[in-house]
């Protein structure tokens, strides 16, 4: 950190021990570091990748990420924000066609998700462009109406791409997401109605016993956005809360250490469950946040994802940690930005 | 491995060249049988099989320097699909475990005496989407094979599947496991697995899981693994690991860790040390240990001892001879 935010930070956690909300300006230096990172990590890899990849570590949380930072005042490359909607958008419009013949005859299938993943890439990438607010289109609606029927008769949204913990491990992730982009951008696939949907994936959502901290926070992101009652939207936050180490943070599981990706998540999904941010237990997290950024405005997570495309610098720090770690950079940003109040013009340039 | 998370588009062009060429070719270019290597090749190096993922063959050669290449899997009469774990019996008959948990025995690599066998036939069962199923023999015969999406160890008496018997759930406590890969028995019978998701190797000495020990927790230190993945033993009974998330090969003379050795870390390419999520492992009889990498590494790496003396790679990213894509399990006969 820098010597400015260390000063904050110290000021902060002596107001956090007196139960004072964290101040503004120690919120900011940290978002003020990140989001720009961040912004240059997506360009960067752009660039470096040449075109030939899209990734839901920066194409799906970039999104979410920015949009957040603008609805609260701080400052936003809109050159590069605009890049990333519109690669997102490019992408599923390039493959229209082959979704829609996926959705006339399921033998195409496996020309329309050539890796078993399109659940998750959509998932998340559709998640993103709601929070940007982008209209739905021709493209987007196919790409919905694909998603959804690609739910499996239990309810859930599953893949069979090789998992890549943490963010394409779990069907609770998975199921969570899809239902989030199929009551935003689709239509009904196939005559079933979405709301008949959202209540077999919010069902699914309520059997399946959570595994991870992804599970946890996605189950009670899932719950949420396909309308759980209030007493089930508690149960799981309570979970989830029950998961939280001392010192604030979360872990991606029991027997890992607590860490920015799953701590952030954590966070975010607490939020959006209606816990406020100033219940004491979120600032702790917020707290093991503010202590873990990296000088350089980051957090580092260790990968532990299987490696499976070629290697190549991003431009983001941490070498082969560099995914994950972005990923978890985008969440600890959005619960850092999630405690600044909506709307401050504080940043705005 | 599959695909990963990126989608990538230049990917997405490999896999169809790669889908072109697989199509084009059968089991090539030789096909020696298994039980009878050429006697002065035999005589020379050992042969080295290699479970060849993304290729959904297998690869055996005589040499680091690709001698005696020949595969078999691709097409033809042996229908491999993302091969993971393999070995050999005393007899010289091949078993190879694929991602999903079925399980396949061969007298000869261009297919002769090919047998199936399936170990979970249930229609509804999840996709394993991780490190799939690993395979090794006891003195007896038996086949154990980790089945990584079940979270379980099965037993068969032989491949027929009698005698089936399964050990683990679920879990990170006594008898269970969280994507449990590399299996190995010892010369006493008793049971090794890198339980992966755990971040720990588990010995026990029987299916019942009695004598369970277990070693390792989330880390990079001395008695830490990142998601372990091959395990063996060699002649003198070390313990050989493919600490897969941390880049290195990890040697330890018993359960306690004694005499914690390491080699490798992170790198790109052939550099010496240089590893890249090793993940099958093996050690001849002159202590010579091989390790392959999933990663966009490719390659099958083989170094005189622990020192990494002579360290040497073969191979590549690729479709063609001499080439791997994402090589898994790695088994050594003399």
């Amino acid at each position: 950190m820098t010597p400015i935010a260390l000063a904050g930070l110290a000021c902060w956690l002596c107001g956090q021990a007196a139960e004072q909300p964290p101040q503004i300006e120690v919120l900011r230096a940290a978002v003020g570091q990140s989001l720009p990172l961040l912004q240059a990590g997506a360009q960067s890899f752009r660039e470096r990748s040449e075109g030939r990849c899209i990734s839901c570590h920066h194409q799906g949380l970039i999104l979410t990420t920015v949009a957040l930072a603008r609805s609260r005042g701080l400052a936003v490359n809109e050159n590069l924000a605009r890049a990333e909607i519109e690669r997102v958008r490019g992408f599923y419009a390039r493959r229209q066609q082959r979704y829609q013949a996926a959705l006339e005859d399921s033998a195409a299938l496996p020309q329309a998700d050539p890796f078993g993943n399109f659940t998750v890439h959509a998932g998340y990438w559709l998640w993103g462009l709601a929070a940007e607010n982008v209209a739905p289109d021709e493209a987007l609606a196919t790409t919905a109406r694909l998603l959804a029927a690609r739910q499996q008769a239990d309810g859930r949204w599953t893949f069979t791409d090789t998992a890549r913990a943490p963010m394409q491990a779990g069907d609770i992730t998975t199921t969570a997401l899809a239902a989030f982009a199929i009551n935003r951008y689709g239509p009904a696939a196939d005559g079933e109605s979405r709301d008949e949907r959202l209540r077999r994936a919010r069902q699914w959502l309520l059997e399946e016993p959570p595994q991870t901290t992804d599970d946890l926070a996605f189950g009670l992101l899932g719950l949420k956005w396909t309308g759980a009652p209030d007493g089930d939207l508690q149960a799981a936050a309570a979970r989830l809360r029950a998961a939280q180490r001392s010192g604030g943070g979360w872990a991606q599981q029991a027997n890992m250490p607590p860490d920015a990706y799953a701590t952030g998540l954590a966070l975010f999904a607490l939020h959006e469950g209606g816990t406020a941010v100033t219940d004491p237990a979120w600032r702790q997290g917020l707290s093991h946040l503010l202590q873990s950024q990296q000088p350089d405005g980051s957090w580092f997570v260790r990968t532990r994802a299987i490696p499976s495309n070629p290697y190549f610098e991003s431009g983001f720090p941490h070498g082969k940690s560099q995914f994950i770690s972005y990923a978890a950079t985008c969440w600890a940003t959005v619960a850092l930005t999630l405690a600044l109040p909506v709307g401050s013009p504080v940043g705005r340039e | 491995m599959r695909g990963g998370s990126c989608t990538c588009e230049l990917s997405a062009a490999w896999r169809a060249a790669c889908c072109t060429l697989l199509l084009a070719g059968g089991c090539r270019p030789n096909h020696a049988g298994l039980a009878a290597p050429s006697p002065t090749v035999a005589a020379r190096q050992p042969q080295i099989f290699i479970a060849d993922w993304a290729n959904h063959r297998v690869v055996r050669v005589t040499g680091l320097h690709g001698e005696d290449w020949t595969t078999c899997g691709e097409s033809g009469p042996v229908d491999l699909r993302y091969p993971v774990g393999i070995c050999l019996d005393s007899s010289g008959r091949l078993y190879v475990a694929e991602q999903e948990p079925r399980l396949h025995r061969l007298d000869q690599l261009y297919g002769a005496g090919w047998v199936t066998h399936q170990l979970e036939p249930e229609p509804n069962r999840p996709p394993n989407r991780h490190l799939g199923c690993w395979v090794c023999l006891d003195r007896s015969g038996r086949i154990y094979v980790s089945d990584g999406g079940r979270h379980r160890i099965v037993r068969i008496d032989d491949m027929s599947g009698a005698g089936r018997v399964s050990l683990g759930s679920a879990g990170s406590g006594e008898r269970q496991f969280h994507h449990p890969a590399g299996v190995w028995v010892d010369s006493q019978d008793r049971l090794y697995v890198a339980d992966f998701d755990n971040f720990r190797i588990v010995r026990c000495n029987d299916m019942q899981g009695t004598n369970w020990t277990e070693l390792g927790r989330y880390g990079s230190g001395e008695r830490e693994f990142i998601n372990p993945a091959g395990i063996c033993i060699d002649s003198q009974g070390r313990i050989y690991v493919a600490d897969q998330g941390n880049d290195r090969v990890v040697r330890i003379d018993d359960m306690r860790g004694a005499n914690w050795t390491t080699v490798g870390s992170f790198g790109i390419g052939d550099a010496p040390q240089r590893l890249y999520a090793p993940t099958g492992i093996a050690v001849d009889r002159a202590g010579r240990i091989y390790v392959t990498q999933c990663s966009s590494n490719h390659r099958l790496v083989r170094m005189d001892d622990m020192s990494g003396a002579n360290w040497t790679v073969f191979g590549g990213g690729g479709v063609g001879s001499g080439q791997f894509a994402s090589p898994l399990g790695v088994f050594v006969r003399e």
